[in-house]
This record gives C-alpha cells, sequence and structure tokens, in this order.
C-alpha cells in the first residue's frame, strides 16, 4: 500500500518544486497577514481562565461578580513589635494614605474607618482613642485588620483588565517600595493576593519566552550547521520553523485566543515537531546515491518519507486534541492549539520546505559529507547487542514500567498516590518575596482562601428585618464552623457602622430598632462601598458571606458545601425569614474554590486524555502498518518512558500541577513520531528478509534522525528549564528526560522485544515465513531502489 | 384624598417608608397593594425584577420638585437672590457639579410659583 501511495505521490511533488516560486510567494503572503494577528496574542494567568467557559462553576463565579463587582483583593501586611507606637500609626497610616489617593484603589483598613468616623480625628493626638477603637472589636481581629503583631491594610481593586491590574500592582509596589526595603519602625511589610500572583505568572512567562525562544534558535543553528554542514540548509530550515510558528500563533491571534502559562509550550511542541520533521525529511534527502539526479531523489526522499511523516504528524495532532475533553481551559485549548499548529506544519514541511530546498539548492552527502558518520558503528552493533540483552531489557523496562504505575497511581495501604499542587503559591519560585510573604501571612491569617456563600432570595428580601437577623445568627454559625477562619457578610458591615458610630458592634435585640437598622441599609449602601459589595443593591434579592479559610484542596470544599447546607436548614429553622433564599443548601462560588476543583480535575483529566491519545495513536499504527499485536509494542518506549518519567518524579519530589500533568500526552505524542519512522523502515527492510535486516535497515534510514530528532525535542523543552516558574521548569526537566528514555527504549528494549515476538534471531535467515505466520506485513518491494541507502 | 373623591385612608391601611423603591419592592412581593412614587421613582421601580409588571392605578395632578427652603428672615431678599443665582448654576460648573453629583441632585431649576399657587389651593395653607 505504501509503496502505491508513494508512486502516486510523485506527480504531486513534481509539481510543488516546479511551481516552487508560486509556493513560496503564498507562504510570504500568508506570513505578512498573521503576524500581526500573532502579534496580538496575550498573556494572561488568571484564575478564571483555567477552566472552559461553560463550566457550570465558571459561569456562576462570572455571575457572581456581575451582581457584586468583580473586584480584586490584595492585602498589605505591616509586623511590627508594637502596632500602636506613634511611629508606627504615624507611619501605617501615611501609608494607608498614599495607597487610597491611587486610582482604582479602596482602602479597607481599620485607619481608614477610623477616618470616615472621625473625619477631623489627629491621630497623633488620639492615640488611646485609636487604640480604643481598633481594639475594643473583635470584627477587626477576624478579618485580619489588627492581629498579634501585625496590622492589615485589605485593597480592594475596581480592575477589569490585565492592563488595568499591572498599572494599579506598579502604583502600589511605587508607594510601598520604600517601605519593603526599609520597613522602619516596622519589622516588615509584606503584599500577598491573587492579582499579585497572575501578576508574577504573567511576568514571568513572558520573560521566560524572551529567553526560551532564542535558546532554540541558536540550538537549531548549531543542530543544523553541525549535522548538515551547510548554510543553505540552515536558511531554508529557518524560514520553514518562522512560517510554521508565525501562522499557528496568527492563527490563535485571528481567533482571540489568549495565551496562559502551559501556552508557552504550543509554539515550542509545534517548533519541535516541525524540526524533527524537517530533520526527517532532509535526511532522507541528502541519503542521495552517487549518480542519482538531484531532482528525481528529492521527489523519491519526499515521497519515501511522506506516510510516516504524515501518521506521526497526525497521530501527534490527533493525540494532542484529545486534549480538547479537558475542562481545564489552558490544556484544553493547548490541545486545539498544538494540533491545528501540526496541521499547518504538514502543509509546511510538503510544500514550502520542498521548493525552499530547491530554490536554495541544499547540498546532499554527494557534495558535503554529513556529520555523525559515527552511527554507522551503531548501526552494525545495535541488532546483536539487541538480541543478545533482550531478556535483560526487555524485562528490566516492564519493571521499570510498573514502578512508574506505582509511583503514579499508588498502592492500597502501601504507597499513597502522587501528590498534587493545591496551593496556588506552590507555582511561585521559592526564593521570590511573593512566596515568602505568602507564606508568613498564612501564618499570621486565618486562611488566604476566599469562597463566598450566595444567598438568592426575593425582591426586597434584604429590607425586612428579620431576614437580617437569621443572616447574622446564619453568619454567626459559619464562624464557629471549624473549616471557616473567618466570615464577612453584610450584617458585619451593619455591626461595623454601628461600632463606628458607637453602638456597639452587634445587632440589635430590640425589633424597633433592628427595623430602623434594616431600614438604614438602603441609605448605607450609597455611602459604604464595602457594603455594596455585599448586597444586590437593585433588587434587595442577592447577598453573600465571604468565608476566609485555609482550604485549598476541593474535597475540602465540598465538605464545607455540605457542613454550610447544614448550617443554612438549622439557621432556616431558627429564623423562618430565611426560607426567602430557599431550603436547600446556598451554592459556594469563588475563584479560590475553581482553581481547587481545576487541580482536582487533573489526573482524570490526564487519564482521559492519554487513554483517548493511546487509543488514537495506536489507530494510526493499525491503519498504517495493518497489524494490532506487534504494533502495539511500538508503543513501548512512550510507555516506558512516560511511566519511567513518574518515578523520577515521586523520587525527585515533584508533583503533579497543571503544566507537569501535561508531561505524559507530550512525551506520547512527541516521541510516538520516532516509533512510526522506526516501524515504518523496520516493514520496509524486512520485506524479504529477517528481523535483523529489518532492524539494520531501520537504523540506517531512521536511527540517526530518530537521535537527532530526540535532542533537538529534549534540548527544545529543557529551554524551558531556564524560567524562574517551578512548574513550567519541572515540565521541561521532565519531557526532556522522557524523550531521552524513549529514545534508549527505541534501540534497546523495542527490538529486544521485536527479537522475542519473531523469535528470529541474528543471522538465522528464516524469518520471512514466520514473519507470515505472525502478520507482519511482507509483501515483496515493488521498487527495490526505494529503499537503497547509501550511507 | 385622591381626585378630591375618594379617601385613600380609608380605603387603604397606609403604611409609611423611608425609600420609595422599598414601597415599590413591597408591592412587587405582594406584601402591600400600592405605593406612591414620582415619575423618575417609577421608572426606577420598573427596572427592579418583576418591576415590569407595576402599573399606575392614580396619576396625581403635577407636584412640584423637591424645594430649597428658606427659614425665618436669616436672609435679606439681596441675599436670597444671589443665593438662587448661585444655587441655579452651580451643577453646571465643575466645581459645583462635583457636590451636586454627591448630593444626586441633577441640577436646580426656577421655582414654579403657580404650581405652588395651586398646590396651596389643592391642600391648603
Amino acid at each position: 500500500m505504501a509503496e502505491l501511495l508513494e508512486a502516486k505521490l510523485y506527480p504531486a511533488f513534481r509539481l510543488i518544486l516546479a511551481g516552487r516560486w508560486w509556493v513560496i510567494g503564498l507562504y510570504a503572503a500568508l506570513f505578512c497577514a498573521s503576524v500581526p494577528y500573532a502579534l496580538r496574542v496575550k498573556q494572561d494567568n488568571s484564575v478564571d481562565r483555567l477552566v472552559i467557559q461553560n463550566d457550570p462553576d465558571y459561569l456562576a463565579a462570572r455571575d457572581f461578580s456581575r451582581i457584586f463587582g468583580g473586584a480584586e483583593y490584595v492585602v498589605l501586611f505591616a509586623e511590627a513589635d508594637d502596632l500602636f507606637a506613634p511611629e508606627v500609626v504615624a507611619a501605617f497610616d501615611a501609608l494607608d494614605r498614599k495607597l487610597q489617593s491611587l486610582p482604582r484603589v479602596t482602602s479597607g483598613s481599620v485607619f481608614s474607618l477610623y477616618h470616615r468616623a472621625h473625619p477631623d480625628a489627629d491621630l497623633k493626638a488620639q492615640l488611646g482613642e485609636f487604640k480604643s477603637f481598633a481594639t475594643g472589636t473583635a470584627i477587626f481581629r477576624k478579618q485580619g485588620l489588627v492581629g498579634d503583631g501585625f496590622l492589615g491594610l485589605p485593597l480592594i481593586l475596581d480592575i477589569r483588565s490585565s492592563e488595568e491590574r499591572q498599572q494599579t500592582l506598579k502604583a502600589i509596589d511605587d508607594a510601598v517600595s520604600g517601605k519593603v526595603k526599609n520597613p522602619a519602625p516596622f519589622r516588615a511589610v509584606r503584599k500577598v493576593g491573587e492579582p499579585y500572583v497572575n501578576e508574577y505568572l504573567n511576568r514571568k512567562t513572558a520573560e521566560g519566552g524572551m529567553r526560551q525562544f532564542p535558546v532554540f534558535g541558536l540550538f537549531v543553528v548549531l543542530l543544523v550547521v553541525g549535522l548538515y554542514r551547510s548554510f543553505r540548509t540552515l536558511v531554508a530550515f529557518m524560514i520553514t520553523l518562522a512560517v510554521n510558528v508565525t501562522l499557528a500563533a496568527g492563527w490563535i491571534g485571528f481567533t482571540g485566543g489568549i495565551f496562559t502559562m502551559v501556552s508557552a509550550f504550543v509554539p515550542m511542541t509545534i517548533l519541535v515537531t516541525c524540526l524533527a520533521t524537517l530533520v526527517y525529511i532532509h535526511s532522507r534527502f541528502v541519503e542521495r546515491p552517487p549518480g542519482r539526479d538531484v531532482d528525481a531523489h528529492q521527489v523519491f526522499a519526499l515521497a519515501n518519507k511522506f506516510v510516516a511523516c504524515t501518521t506521526s504528524i497526525f497521530a501527534t495532532a490527533v493525540g494532542f486534541a484529545a486534549l480538547a475533553v479537558s475542562n481545564i481551559r489552558p490544556i484544553h485549548e493547548m490541545g486545539i492549539w498544538v494540533a491545528i499548529g501540526l496541521l499547518f506544519t504538514w502543509f509546511i514541511v510538503f510544500t514550502l520546505f520542498p521548493a525552499l530546498q530547491k530554490v536554495l539548492r541544499t547540498p546532499t552527502q554527494v557534495e558535503r559529507k554529513t556529520a555523525a558518520q559515527w552511527f554507522m558503528h551503531v548501526v552494525g552493533w545495535m541488532p546483536h547487542f539487541s538480541f543478545r540483552w533482550r531478556w535483560v531489557t526487555v524485562p528490566a523496562s516492564v519493571a521499570l514500567c510498573l514502578l512508574g504505575a506505582v509511583a503514579l497511581f499508588g498502592l492500597p495501604d502501601l504507597v499513597a498516590p502522587m501528590r498534587m499542587l493545591t496551593n496556588p503559591a506552590d507555582y511561585l519560585n521559592r526564593n521570590s518575596d511573593l512566596y515568602r510573604d505568602t507564606r508568613r501571612v498564612e501564618q499570621l491569617m486565618p486562611g488566604l482562601s476566599m469562597v463566598d456563600v450566595w444567598l438568592r432570595g426575593k425582591v426586597g428580601s434584604l429590607n425586612q428585618a428579620e431576614v437580617i437577623r437569621g443572616l447574622d445568627a446564619f453568619q454567626s454559625a459559619l464562624e464557629a464552623e471549624p473549616l471557616v477562619g473567618s466570615a464577612v457578610g453584610p450584617t458585619t458591615m451593619l455591626r461595623m457602622v454601628r461600632y463606628l458610630s458607637g453602638q456597639g458592634d452587634r445587632i440589635p435585640e430590640d425589633p424597633g430598632e433592628l427595623e430602623s437598622l434594616t431600614n438604614d441599609l438602603e441609605t448605607l449602601l450609597a455611602e459604604e462601598p464595602l457594603l455594596a459589595r455585599f448586597v444586590d443593591a437593585k433588587n434587595m434579592s442577592q447577598t453573600h458571606i465571604t468565608l476566609v479559610t485555609r482550604i485549598t484542596d476541593y474535597p475540602a470544599y465540598q465538605e464545607l458545601g455540605r457542613r454550610v447546607g447544614d448550617l443554612w436548614k438549622a439557621a432556616v429553622a431558627q429564623h423562618p425569614a430565611l426560607n426567602e433564599f430557599g431550603t436547600s443548601a446556598p451554592p459556594l462560588v469563588g475563584l479560590g474554590r475553581l482553581q481547587a476543583k481545576v487541580t482536582y480535575n487533573l489526573v482524570p483529566t490526564l487519564t482521559e486524555s492519554f487513554v483517548l491519545t493511546v487509543i488514537i495513536i495506536f489507530s494510526a499504527f493499525l491503519v498504517v502498518f495493518r497489524n494490532g499485536a506487534a504494533r502495539l509494542m511500538a508503543m513501548i518506549p512512550s510507555l516506558f518512558a512516560i511511566l519511567v518519567m513518574f518515578a523520577i518524579m515521586r523520587v525527585t519530589g515533584m508533583a503533579l500541577n497543571v503544566a507537569t500533568i501535561l508531561v505524559a500526552s507530550t512525551i506520547l505524542g512527541t516521541s510516538e513520531n520516532d516509533q512510526i519512522h522506526f516501524f515504518y523502515h523496520f516493514l520496509e527492510g524486512s520485506k524479504g528478509g529477517t528481523t535483523e535486516t529489518g532492524l539494520r535497515h531501520t537504523m540506517l534510514i531512521a536511527g540517526r534522525s530518530i537521535f537527532f530528532a530526540t535532542l533537538i525535542n529534549a534540548t527544545g523543552f529543557l529551554a524551558f528549564a531556564l524560567t524562574d516558574l517551578p512548574a513550567l521548569r519541572e515540565f521541561a526537566i521532565l519531557a526532556a528526560v522522557g524523550f531521552t528514555l524513549s529514545m534508549i527504549a527505541d534501540f534497546t528494549a523495542l527490538p529486544g522485544a521485536l527479537w522475542m515476538v519473531f523469535r528470529d534471531q541474528p543471522g538465522a535467515g528464516r524469518s520471512p515465513q514466520h514473519a507470515v505466520r505472525k502478520g507482519r506485513n511482507n509483501r515483496p518491494p515493488k521498487n527495490p531502489g526505494t529503499s537503497h541507502t547509501s550511507a | 384624598m385622591l381626585n378630591g373623591q375618594v379617601d385613600a385612608a380609608g380605603h387603604f391601611i397606609l403604611r409609611q417608608v423611608d425609600q420609595a423603591i422599598k414601597g415599590a419592592r413591597s408591592v412587587v412581593r405582594g406584601d402591600c397593594d400600592a405605593t406612591i412614587l414620582d415619575d423618575e421613582q417609577f421608572a426606577r421601580a420598573k427596572e427592579i425584577e418583576g418591576g415590569k409588571n407595576l402599573r399606575m392605578i392614580y396619576d396625581s395632578p403635577a407636584l412640584p420638585q423637591l424645594p430649597v427652603v428658606v427659614f425665618g428672615t436669616a436672609l435679606s431678599t439681596e441675599e436670597r437672590a444671589v443665593l438662587v443665582k448661585v444655587l441655579l448654576g452651580m451643577c453646571g460648573s465643575s466645581e459645583g457639579g462635583a457636590i451636586c453629583k454627591k448630593m444626586h441632585i441633577g441640577r436646580f431649576t426656577p421655582l414654579n410659583t403657580a404650581l405652588f399657587n395651586d398646590l396651596q389651593k389643592r391642600y391648603g395653607e
């Protein structure tokens, strides 16, 4: 079948070479059109970009922010030995005023509350009074505004875009940078909050891209010049790669895509796959036998590599497209973008690259000898070595695979499954100030995770005095719940308003007083921006209670949801007015919970997309090679690499996260290319021959390319090891290790298994008939010249 | 008296609310049958959930807008004239506009004396 197809491809490739200038012109036009769209692609690592847009929890979080405002929060903490020493109070007050004057920033500190209650207050003169105010209620302590040895300064940021976030955080940083560097009279000034984490990830991902792609470019230059020793070949490679990645990025920009942390792998995956395919095609091209016409040989080389390259590119593309089943948005989008980018790769490597080869007159080995001639020794040595050590390499591979499976899934009662990163701070560099501040504040505060209990009632529910009383009781019950650090709701604000006006910090027992306070709520909404964030002012029907917790994992959030449901039922039973909000458990919403859900879904996502990828790639093997059992062995190197990589993760203490979770699919999708080329040429070489002739032919034609393709893939991904982000760095190292392991298995365990399956041995000369019985595709080659190699 | 014919107090149990929109919400909730709103409040009430179903059952004759009142004789006639002049232009200036906005005042308009006279006739001195 392959030979027939090859023969049919000859005219098509002749046509492409004849119309080479048209092809180059077409791609030049497409390149120019893609550049503006490619430049349009932006970076955003917000939590809400982690889930696909029809996820019910995402939709709930979005609806919630439409009603109550989509503000983001950062908190500044100042640690001091004596919080109410005159110089400490003066310095904090100055800091607070400075921050309040910034656009889009509202302060919720105890200082700003005091000034609101006493507009003409002079804190220096009223230190004692201020101290009594700050320590006279538990409300401030529960909210982390005043604690043991620290003062909290919560800032509400009214930001609607990454640009606004960037500007606002920069303004805050500028305002506090002096105190961060020289904190006196404080012990330390710390900044924490999700906007900082997002901004850090955006900045580091962008900076990483600036470093990784030049490193990759340098590597391409070294590889191409070192391997093919030709500047013209280098130009052909560079143009092809540039066009491929620009078209792919242009497509992402055209469809309105936005890069997240893992999206940096999209151009890199496309680049390494494209480069590896070019190495396969060009290596076949340079193996021109003396005396054969260059044009005729180019057409032969393209047709000969067409099936293997097409199969491997499409298997990789569909393998990545399988990631689209994920409800984790960056993974979902990465799968689709890589698949589309690889579709471009397929067109480009069989149209633009041949045209460039022709126009630039890239030399073959007749004109210029290629590098790595030492590989010929490997070709001679490998079949015997793999046969001799087959009972070591194959069982050892299986044992290591089992070890890897245990490392990932665990063993009941003996080994726990691999841990997953659940805390957003784990994505930060351990040496960064932000990481250290976040860890310190986690110790000081009752938690840094926030989740909201969303209460949806009837129009005017919040105008009912008894509803207010019931909500206050419900909030108190939530605060007493061990899973909850503190709870802030509309009644907290009402209590605070009463406290500010000297009426104590409790909701009044007297019905008349409560009625009056409820009536005031509507007026207060216009005056107190913080209160307005807790109430749906138009309908007075919806509110929420914000819970601050230490929870970072989804099962604990689910448990919290159940406890909230129980407490709500109890509250409704005690305060029938709360029936306005229904009796069923109120939903929990919030980006922290959404992030925990994403993390919780990582392993099922990995498994689901990985199983799909395996099925697709195995199906591709079946379609192309028409034999299941023997071709299943072709997956040995990939499975070996993936499972051993999990064992390495376990030993080195690496955890699963949104980046490392992609390693299995990436290794499988990338390394199966090598196995497709391996098998394609193995079948080609063993026609009418033995396992030994098949292996020799494979090593001659594809061995060196597999070696260099692995080198490309490993080094390409290793470029990400330069990033400051631990998750990306670990992914890069693991991918490089995985590719190398796969190549080692290509040259040891895979041929060892082939010897075992075909019950063959070197020099036996007995395989053809035996192979037919085993189902091998063993038809005689119709055109023996096509499998010729001069190496 | 509605239209001088119907005594509202005789037909309804009257309750005072300090927020007009709260009255409108009570009607939407079914807690009461009707509430008194001006045109602007009625337009706002239409925006609340279920507010589209609110309908007008009685339209009173025109009432003056919220007046600025000077009690006693603290201001002379000249001073009053100056105050009126300043207030009329206040919301149009940048400094005064900010204050108007804060006080939720759109603009100050000259007194509609005819309307007040009519009101005085209707409801007595």
